[in-house]
């Protein structure tokens, strides 16, 4: 009863039911180095965190720059626990030759930083050994959630070759309907089409929240990220590779949750 | 058994008769995103409003719905304990969202995990028919969880699944009868283990358990009955009841079908004084797969008899064989099969020119336009067709020519609603 209390409490420093949130995910320079509009650690917890109702960290930007946020007035911590080299292109300084995703944190841990809430990937799309180490690291963050009262969210990914473009949305699902059954507090998707996403919001139990790339992204997607929110979506959740410019995406972001929850 | 195991033991088993109805509804937790998974919470309430000795759930879902188990007389909780793959391996499953082509099963919680829910019981797999590694793998996570359990007090249920490249449809009822033992012998304190196509064989399964056995319903049946004398026939084997997942939840009605099992497990009725025979007959087919070979003879001496020429495209029962799955490996198992009077013909049939009567379908000739549905809708395949009509199984007068003709016994002849005509 303690740890369902706790997480109720912690999850609601930056989303509670019927509202909508705004959080931003800053954690790609842990694998592609300073991206642009990302270059200074320290300023982007202080430009970032009065704009979101969450920041998304890894463990030791989170740890170093906690004085950096705003208390109540500003974003909660969101800590990331896993990284991975899937967001490095071909022509990266560090080509990847194959797709990694290791522990950074546990649960204890990022509680210990001071997290409202931690995230772990969930990256669909490949092979049997590397899914299923997956589903079994993010199940038993869940337990070890559970036992220390961290809500921890699924950041669910479709980037595998075993991926095809017809089966997208019933992939979202299949990821959506795995992470509820493992425990997870609250879902990160790509959005889905309008069908395969209703069933979704009827499903899940927990919030889902809809993960937004890049500045064209949330431009081109401004209707559909509408009506999504309007039909229950929790939040969005824009992606590092948006924040080269944050000052204009956020505002349109902000705007976009603003009018869906007004 | 110590005390913990016990009382959580007779949550499961009604203490009257020992015998328990569970219901599966683990199933978002490996395989796709279907309405079954999607209702969830509806499908538990019905579940639980049938009245349900137990209910089987994933972890994340025990956390949610476990609300809905509170109470004296509510199922009991059963946590899965792992992970899997299965039923996504193969490409060809058009329903697949992503396909795996290699199993892989993992532990995804501990046995205490499941006792802080509440749960009585925790359940994994034991895969058998895998390569040698797999299967001790496997076999060293069993024995863990069933130690652990004995420590904390928890029911360990095993599942042995005979599905790999080493089952056939000769070796399938040995391989789970041995796979019920080394559950046993590693410490399961019950099984969940599908049924084995025969009162006899699941008697040598129960007997060489000794621990509760329930049987298991895998994939929905074509019919409410077929499930139900499944879970009759399992009863009369000596089992301990079922652990019906898909039969329930994707029943039209969820409740009922508990009540249904309810009714057989622990009122020890009849399938026909829950679902009266409406098709009235004098016998009836039937194919059993683990003894069938796929040689053939069946369709030939149909098709003989009946003046065909022995083709096998004239005949109405077929040896049935799924494509080989490249994912599992597994040599051919063939299935015979025969009209079991699903009515589908009837139904379909725009010009009504099919009735069903004494045990068959009859064809009013004049009615008939040659139209080719009735063949195309048999969700079984066995309406043949010739002459610009279609065949139907006529029973041989009551001496089929299939049956006759099988070496092995793969098919046999059943008094409708009654015992082994065959004798």
């Amino acid at each position: 009863m303690a740890a369902t209390i706790g997480k109720t409490l912690r999850l609601a420093e930056f989303w509670q039911a019927g509202t909508k949130s705004l959080l931003v995910d800053a954690t790609l320079p842990g694998a592609l180095g300073p991206l642009p509009g990302l270059e200074s650690p320290s300023g982007l917890v202080e430009r970032l965190a009065p704009r979101a109702h969450g920041l998304i960290l890894n463990p030791g930007l989170a740890e170093r720059y906690a004085g950096h946020f705003a208390g109540k007035l500003g974003a909660a911590p969101l800590v990331r626990l896993d990284w991975t080299n899937l967001p490095r292109p071909a022509d990266f300084a560090l080509p990847p030759h194959s797709v990694q995703r290791v522990p950074l944190a546990s649960p204890t841990d990022a509680l210990q930083i001071g997290a409202s809430a931690a995230v772990a990937s969930l990256l669909l799309g490949f092979d049997e050994d590397f899914e299923a180490a997956n589903i079994q690291a993010i199940a038993f963050m869940c337990r070890e959630s559970v036992r220390v009262a961290l809500p921890l969210l699924a950041d669910v990914v479709l980037a595998g070759p075993k991926i095809e473009p017809a089966k997208r949305d019933a992939a979202i699902q299949l990821g959506v309907s795995f992470m509820v059954e493992a425990g997870t507090d609250g879902i990160i998707i790509p959005l889905p089409a309008a069908p395969a996403l209703d069933l979704l919001l009827d499903f899940s139990p927990v919030p889902l929240f809809l993960r937004v790339d890049t500045a064209a992204d949330l431009d081109a997607g401004r209707d559909a990220l509408g009506a999504a929110l309007a039909a229950g979506c929790a939040g969005i959740v824009i992606g590092s590779h948006a924040l080269a410019d944050a000052g204009p995406v956020l505002d349109a972001a902000g705007a976009l949750v603003g009018m869906a929850a007004s | 058994m110590n005390a913990g195991k016990q009382q959580r033991l007779y949550r499961i088993l009604n203490p009257n008769d020992g015998r328990a109805v569970c219901v599966a509804a683990d199933h978002g937790w490996m395989s796709d995103f279907t309405p079954n998974v999607a209702e969830l919470r509806r499908i538990v309430g019905q579940v639980v409003e049938g009245g349900a000795d137990a209910i089987l759930l994933s972890l994340g879902q025990a956390m949610r719905l476990g609300e809905l188990l509170k109470g004296r007389r509510t199922p009991a909780l059963l946590v899965r304990a792992d992970w899997m793959n299965a039923p996504r391996l193969g490409g060809s499953n058009v329903a697949n969202a992503i396909p795996q082509q290699e199993l892989r099963h993992l532990a995804i919680a501990t046995a205490q995990d499941a006792l802080d829910l509440g749960a009585s019981a925790i359940t994994i797999y034991l895969f058998l028919g895998f390569d040698d590694e797999t299967e001790a793998r496997n076999l060293a996570t069993c024995a863990a969880f069933a130690q652990e359990c004995r420590r904390i007090g928890l029911v360990c249920i095993i599942e042995p699944l005979a599905v790999g490249a080493s089952v056939t449809g000769a070796n399938i009822v040995d391989v789970l009868i041995t796979g019920a033992r080394m559950a046993v012998e590693v410490g399961a304190d019950m099984l969940k283990i599908p049924f084995t196509g025969d009162v006899e064989s699941f008697r040598r399964l129960v007997e060489a358990a000794e621990v509760p056995v329930l049987a298991l319903g895998g994939a929905r049946s074509e019919r409410d009955t077929d499930a139900l004398e499944l879970v009759a026939e399992a009863i009369e084997a000596g089992g301990a009841g079922t652990v019906f997942g898909r039969n329930v939840t994707k029943a039209p009605d969820p409740a009922q079908m508990v009540r249904d099992l309810v009714a057989i497990v622990h009122e020890g009725r009849r399938v026909e004084e829950i679902k009266p025979v409406e098709k009235p007959g004098v016998i009836q087919l039937k194919g059993l797969t683990d003894r069938c070979t796929g040689c053939l003879l069946c369709e030939i001496n149909c098709a003989l008899v009946h003046g065909y020429g022995g083709n096998p495209l004239y005949s109405t029962v077929k040896i049935y064989s799924p494509q080989p799955d490249r994912a599992y490996k597994r040599k051919t198992i063939y299935t015979p099969r025969h009209c079991t009077l699903c009515n589908v013909c009837v139904e379909k049939c725009p010009e009504g020119a099919l009735y069903i009567a004494d045990g068959m379908v009859h064809l009013i000739e004049e009615k008939c336009n040659a139209c080719h549905i009735c063949v195309d809708e048999c969700p079984l395949g066995v309406i043949a067709f010739r002459d610009d009509q279609p065949i139907f199984c006529d029973l041989c007068g009551g001496d089929p020519a299939c049956v006759l003709a099988c070496p092995e016994d793969a098919i046999i002849m059943l008094e409708r609603g009654g015992g082994n005509g065959a004798g």
